[in-house]
Formats: C-alpha cells, sequence, structure tokens
C-alpha cells in the first residue's frame, strides 16, 4: 500500500511534537511559534466551513485557547495539527447549530446574500492582465466559489483533505469516520467542482 | 490483467493521490499508456487538484496572536478567580481561628496541650498541631504569670492572632498538662 502522507508529514509532526514538550515543559514561546506555525492552517478550515471572515477569526482564536488549556496535560507524542482541525471542526458545527437554532434557513444556507456577491466572480480587465495568469486567477475564483457551495459533508472532507497534505487518514480520523467514506465523498467533491468548472468554461466560451 | 476506461476512471482520484498500490498503480499507468482518453482525464483532474489545493489556503487579515492571548486570560481567571479576587473568606478563616484560640485561654477550655519546664524557670513553648484546623496553637508559660499564645496559619506562615494576658491565678495555665 502506498503512503498516505506526503512527503515531510513526519518531520512536521517531530517539529510540533519538540515544540509541544518545550512549551508543556514552561517556554511560553513554543506555543505561540505553534501558534504561528497554525494559525493559517486553521483559520482557512474555519473560513471554508463558516464561509465568513469573522466567525473563521473567532473560531480560530477559540481552537488556540482550547488547545492552551487542554495540550498542556496531552501526553507525548501527541499530533498536534490534526487535533486542531478536530477542535475547529467542532467549533463550526457548532455555530452552524446555533445560527441554524436561531434563523430559520439551514447550516448550509447560512452564507448571508452579501457573502455570496463576495464570492461571486468578477470579471477582469482583460486589458490589464497576462492570459496565463488571468486564466489561473479566474480560475481559482470559481474553484473557490465552487468550494463554498458544496453541501457540509463534503466541504469538510475535502477542505480537511487538502488543508492535511492530502492525508486520507488523519482526515478520516478528524471526522471520525471510515476511510473508505472519505475517499467516496472526496471523489464526488471533486465530480461536482469539476461539472462546476466545466459550467463556468462552457459558459465562458459561449458568452 | 488489463483494465478498461471505467475502472481506470474509478481508481484516477486514488492514483493522483497516491493511495494505490504498486499492482494498482501498474495496471492504471498501462491503460493509460494506450488510451488518450483517460490521458486527458488525468491531466483535467490533476489540473483541478492543483487549483483547489491552490485556493484552499487564506491568510487572516490580522495575526489573531493577541486574540488567543485574551481568550487565554479569560479562561485563566474564570478556572482560579480567588488569584483576583479577594482574600476575604482565607482571612474569614483565620479570623475564627484566631478567636478560638483566645477562647481557649480565657475560658477554662483546654484547646490544646500546653507544656511548660519549671525547672528551668525559663520560658518554653510547645506546639500542638490541631490537625482538623491546619493551625499550631504556641503557648508559652512563664513565671511571670505571663502566659502567651500565637496562632499560626500553615499555609502562609502568618501569625493569625496573639494573646498575652497576666493571669494571677494560674500561673500553671488552665490548660497546661505535664
Amino acid at each position: 500500500m502506498a503512503s498516505e502522507s506526503s512527503p515531510g508529514t513526519d518531520s512536521k509532526t517531530r517539529e510540533d511534537q519538540q515544540l509541544l514538550k518545550q512549551w508543556q515543559c514552561g517556554n511560553e514561546a513554543a506555543f505561540e511559534e505553534l501558534f504561528h506555525k497554525y494559525q493559517t492552517r486553521v483559520y482557512s478550515l474555519a473560513r471554508r466551513l463558516t464561509r465568513s471572515d469573522a466567525d473563521a477569526e473567532d473560531i480560530t482564536a477559540e481552537t488556540f485557547a482550547r488547545a492552551y488549556i487542554s495540550l498542556k496535560g496531552i501526553s507525548e507524542g501527541a499530533n498536534v495539527m490534526p487535533w486542531l482541525f478536530r477542535v475547529a471542526v467542532n467549533l463550526c458545527r457548532d455555530l452552524g447549530r446555533r445560527k441554524t437554532s436561531r434563523r430559520t434557513f439551514s447550516y448550509d444556507e447560512q452564507a448571508t446574500v452579501s457573502e455570496r456577491e463576495s464570492l461571486a466572480i468578477t470579471q477582469p480587465d482583460l486589458s490589464q492582465e497576462p492570459l496565463g495568469r488571468l486564466q489561473d486567477s479566474e480560475m481559482k475564483q470559481q474553484v473557490a466559489a465552487a468550494i463554498e457551495s458544496l453541501p457540509d459533508w463534503q466541504r469538510e472532507v475535502i477542505v480537511l483533505f487538502y488543508l492535511q497534505d492530502k492525508s486520507i487518514d488523519e482526515t478520516a480520523k478528524i471526522l471520525s469516520t471510515r476511510t473508505g467514506t472519505v475517499k467516496s465523498r472526496l471523489s464526488r467533491a471533486r465530480e461536482a467542482l469539476q461539472s462546476a468548472l466545466k459550467e463556468y468554461v462552457t459558459g465562458s466560451k459561449s458568452g | 490483467m488489463k483494465i478498461g476506461c471505467r475502472k481506470t476512471k474509478d481508481l484516477l482520484g486514488d492514483y493522483i493521490d497516491k493511495l494505490l498500490d504498486a499492482s494498482k498503480v501498474s495496471l492504471v499507468d498501462a491503460h493509460l499508456a494506450n488510451c488518450p482518453e483517460c490521458r486527458a482525464a488525468i491531466v483535467e483532474l490533476r489540473e483541478l487538484d492543483d487549483v483547489i489545493a491552490s485556493t484552499m489556503t487564506s491568510e487572516p487579515a490580522r495575526d489573531l496572536w493577541v486574540d488567543v492571548k485574551t481568550r487565554i486570560a479569560r479562561d485563566r481567571q474564570a478556572k482560579h478567580p480567588r488569584s483576583t479576587g479577594p482574600l476575604f473568606p482565607r482571612w474569614a478563616f483565620a479570623g475564627t481561628l484566631a478567636l478560638a484560640a483566645m477562647l481557649a485561654f480565657v475560658l477554662p477550655v483546654p484547646m490544646a496541650r500546653l507544656a511548660t519546664d519549671k525547672q528551668s524557670g525559663a520560658s518554653v513553648t510547645s506546639a500542638v498541631t490541631d490537625a482538623g484546623y491546619g493551625a499550631t496553637y504556641i503557648a508559652g508559660h512563664e513565671l511571670l504569670n505571663l502566659r502567651q499564645a500565637r496562632l499560626f496559619d500553615h499555609a502562609s506562615g502568618v501569625v493569625l492572632a496573639s494573646l498575652a494576658t497576666n493571669d494571677a491565678a494560674g500561673n500553671q495555665g488552665h490548660g497546661a498538662h505535664h
């Protein structure tokens, strides 16, 4: 069986464990270093799941505040990144449930109209950018919008998978599900993104 | 053994994610070598994979470390409210003990066993620990009928109360036992 971790994952894990140990021994700067190492990834996860900058900031700060309490007594050899992601995913789900109970629409529809508009593709000025860069930028915007429109169960899988250096095993552990389930959800999410892109490309050509 | 287009397309996701074992990789490679349609499909899938990976990361608009520190401080305060709160409960407890010690000398009720050394004629003290209250009574007896008592708090090491009284009638001390 091929390895399910990308190269360098083990060394990153060892680095994290060293930082964790230093912090547990009283070096407060080690925790700050862990924070700055994972701030962007945790924020990105929360941003993709909540579709809100403010909620993502809130969840990121809360995730690390909880880590400060809980990781102090965690055993040596614990893997920091999946732990952070698990907490962040749970906070995103809790937020979704709270919003669902407050509002009448579903978790999937929590993005406001203005948020959705901000995700919409803006037509770039063709005279200003080189063609390759333009296409790349347009495609990224299209994919970002398509990811945000995926249902929760697909979005969680695809976001975790890519933010965790494509680890199926870790994604399955974080979501407390089987690797087979992760693979099939990932496959469906990619199909959905691919068809969204094809529609966009077809629409661009015909328009 | 060979596989067709349908089976190959089912495996392409695992193929680009490097999740296939060597035997299946060989089967897919063999099919791709002879199938332009599946080769085009895998090129498309790899492009999509690259775009998704490059799209996934978003930087926060500001460094959130200050927010984290604020929350940590809040959580600490919630967990240990006494660390920043008034010391009233501790001193209220100590005051009760001090009052009890004073009463033990004023009233003929022995709260602590006292020891004196008449032979030397010097002031000696004997400490009896009251384990139930976490305090130590130290009583002294002198030939000049001066009895002194002090109450210590073990936790802080602070003298909580002291008593000095002339007791003409009871120079052996009410609570003294030999």
